[in-house]
């Protein structure tokens, strides 16, 4: 038998109603280290910000936390329209565009067959299912390094190498083993039942997949694609190695404008550009963050 | 009259595992059949294969005098109703029932009439626009019901569909799925491992063990005269009684010394050796007077006895074992009273302690 513990803390003959409030050292220094810890990620963007509607003359006071005297756009302006210096362009609309010419497509041609295949995985089971899944995850966990050089071989055989289509068949390539992973678990929740209900009522594989799964994939489609869209607009090697010099994306024209050999470093118009790359993977999760939430607390396989 | 289902010489396995050994079992046109079993008997597997959802091992299933052993669930003429429903969460309940026919390429007008028609017979007309997850537990199961309604189908298949509903709701399903059956006489297949639901809906219950058929009857049959030890045991509630003794010529010796003639009881020619009795409770009866004609005497002590309403149930113990009777309305005794039961022998059921099987 434990003892009887003595007078344990809130236990009053007198306590009623609602708790008061009490400050606790732990909680102080529970919110001093959420601030510390806010502060560390806020002080790069606020720097970077400032910095980015500065003067070069006012960049080279050296004094990076302070406000910028006025607000000058026309780093921004620089760093968004083709910046030309003799012999080279540094401007990145045109590695903008490139980047959605990439994303786009690889995100949806990526999440759907990410779908597909975890839905053929999960329902149809054909033979040796577990052991296809199993090398399609563990190729997930092979660095892609070691994947280049041979794709590279294999691309320039095929003529695919240097072309949009190259780049955007490497991308969802790479992707398939994250996609698969989502949806097969994603399907395997799913009660079989619906499944057999679907194929008794007539439907067939892929009627099945269009009218009854992908209709109940929402939450993980959003989830999917944030995660393929800002992983594929944030690549760098594929993009170096693979799209070519037509279609380079932005991430790389962000590299060939901040790298400059020559020159000043305009520091002003690096942020700026950094910035602008950074906005679009940004705006994906401020814009379906929102879905994200709104699909898994609707609770779509209920029911 | 042909079988309109027909099941020769099944079996069904997952991989090594046999779970339904060498099975033959015929359903008549319009026959309301229950697969009744403990769970693991292998009775949901069955009726998936009759959907044709689980591939046989062996042997082959007919519907409508076709071999559909290798056919598609589709063309096989069958509807299910699964245990959890399985509509699908994303359409209105429209939609739920017109998708078999719309994939089957039926036109709209024909899919509007059918829908409403089954819509009316099951009264699902105010909730056609809403969606699975806002319907109750019960008007999901007559949706899914209604799904398999819609086409036009030789043979339904019921997969436990009750079991998970509360106890009210059950009892007024089950009265809707016999009022339909007696309206449409379409033959049903029905998995369950509720007694009640078998007692009360089945023309014919077929009890399942392991795979095997134990017995093939009526509800009035399985009840009165279980084919063996395991269907005494499994349908009835509060279960058989089941006394044991040694029967030597015509006469049973139970365990205390008590000795029942078993006159009336078909006994077959020189059965004899170590025999169990099993009496339901309400074929115990105690009685004030002379004894009545032809009926066995056995005495009990009373143990303990639970009012349900309308009766009241008395365990006690007979011949160091422990029975119970049921009489009607409230017929409490005290604890440790001793009276005398009795029962008629011809109405009893004798099973060989060795084998199992009815005597």
């Amino acid at each position: 038998m434990t003892a009887r513990p003595r007078a344990a803390r809130g236990i009053t003959r007198e306590a009623e109603g609602p708790r008061p409030f009490r400050v606790e050292p732990g909680r102080i220094g529970l919110y001093l280290f959420l601030a510390v810890a806010a502060a560390f990620f806020i002080l790069p963007l606020y720097v970077m910000l400032a910095t980015s509607f500065k003067s070069l003359d006012e960049v080279r006071l050296a004094q990076i936390f302070a406000l910028p005297h006025t607000l000058d756009i026309s780093a921004w302006i620089a760093a968004w329209t083709s910046d030309c210096e003799p012999g080279q362009c540094f401007g990145i609309s045109a590695g903008f565009w490139n980047s959605v010419k990439i994303t786009v497509p690889s995100t949806a041609i990526s999440v759907l067959l990410g779908a597909f295949v975890g839905y053929i995985l999960s329902f149809w089971r054909p033979k040796g299912a577990d052991t296809l899944f199993a090398i399609i995850v563990l190729a997930g966990f092979i660095p892609l390094q070691v994947f280049v050089y041979p794709v590279v071989r294999a691309f320039a055989w095929l003529n695919l190498y240097g072309t949009l289509s190259g780049i955007v068949l490497v991308h969802v390539i790479f992707s398939l083993p994250l996609t698969v992973l989502l949806f097969r678990n994603y399907y395997a929740a799913i009660p079989h039942d619906l499944f057999q209900a679907a194929r008794i009522d007539g439907a067939g594989f892929l009627r099945i997949f269009w009218s009854l799964m992908l209709p109940m994939t929402g939450p993980m489609l959003v989830v999917a694609g944030i995660l393929q869209f800002t992983g594929i607009w944030n690549d760098f090697l594929l993009g170096l190695v693979f799209a070519g010099r037509e279609n380079l994306p932005m991430t790389v024209q962000l590299n060939n404008t901040v790298n400059v050999t020559f020159g000043e470093v305009r520091y002003n118009v690096n942020m700026a550009a950094t910035l602008l790359t950074a906005a679009v993977p940004l705006a994906a999760y401020f814009v379906s963050g929102r879905w994200f939430v709104r699909g898994i607390t609707a609770g779509a396989v209920k029911g | 009259m042909d079988p309109i289902l027909d099941i020769r010489n099944a079996s069904i396995a997952y991989g090594q595992t046999v779970v339904v050994p060498e099975l033959d079992l015929s359903v008549a046109p319009g026959e309301f059949i229950v697969l009744l079993g403990p769970s693991g008997c292998g009775k949901s597997t069955l009726l998936s294969a009759i959907a044709g959802l689980t591939d046989l091992a062996g042997g082959q299933i007919w519907i409508r005098g076709q071999n559909v052993t290798w056919a598609e669930p589709k063309d096989r003429g069958i509807g299910m109703v699964f245990q959890s429903y399985a509509l699908y969460p994303r359409m209105t309940v429209e939609q739920n029932l017109s998708f078999g026919l719309k994939v089957g390429g039926t036109d709209k007008a024909t899919i509007r009439r059918k829908v409403a028609e089954t819509a009316g017979i099951l009264q699902l007309e105010p909730l056609l626009k809403r969606r699975p997850a806002d319907l109750s537990g019960g008007q999901r199961q007559r949706v899914a019901i209604g799904r398999a309604l819609v086409r036009d189908v030789d043979v339904f298949l019921f997969d436990e569909p009750l079991s998970n509903l509360d106890a009210k709701l059950r009892g007024e399903l089950r009265i809707e799925i016999k009022r339909l059956h007696e309206e449409l006489q379409r033959t049903m297949v029905y998995v369950t491992h509720d007694q009640v639901e078998a007692m009360t809906l089945a023309d014919r219950i077929v009890v399942m063990k392991d795979g095997h058929i134990q017995q093939v009857g009526t509800p009035a049959e399985v009840y009165g005269s279980p084919a063996n030890l395991f269907v005494a045991g499994f349908v009835g509630s509060p279960p058989m009684n089941l006394l044991a003794g040694q029967l030597s010529g015509g006469e049973l010796a139970l365990g205390d010394g008590t000795r029942v003639t078993m006159t009336g009881y078909p006994l077959p020619e020189g059965a004899a050796g170590a025999a169990i009795l099993g009496l339901r409770p309400e074929q115990l009866f105690p009685l004030e007077g002379a004894l009545p004609e032809g009926a066995c005497r056995l005495d009990a002590r009373i143990d303990m006895a639970e009012e349900l309403g309308p009766s009241t149930v008395l365990w006690c113990d007979i011949a160091g074992t422990r029975c119970c009777y049921s009489v009607p309305g409230r017929g409490a005794q005290a604890h440790g009273a001793e009276l005398p039961l009795f029962f008629y022998p011809g109405a009893a059921s004798l099973f060989d302690a060795q084998t199992g099987q009815r005597l």
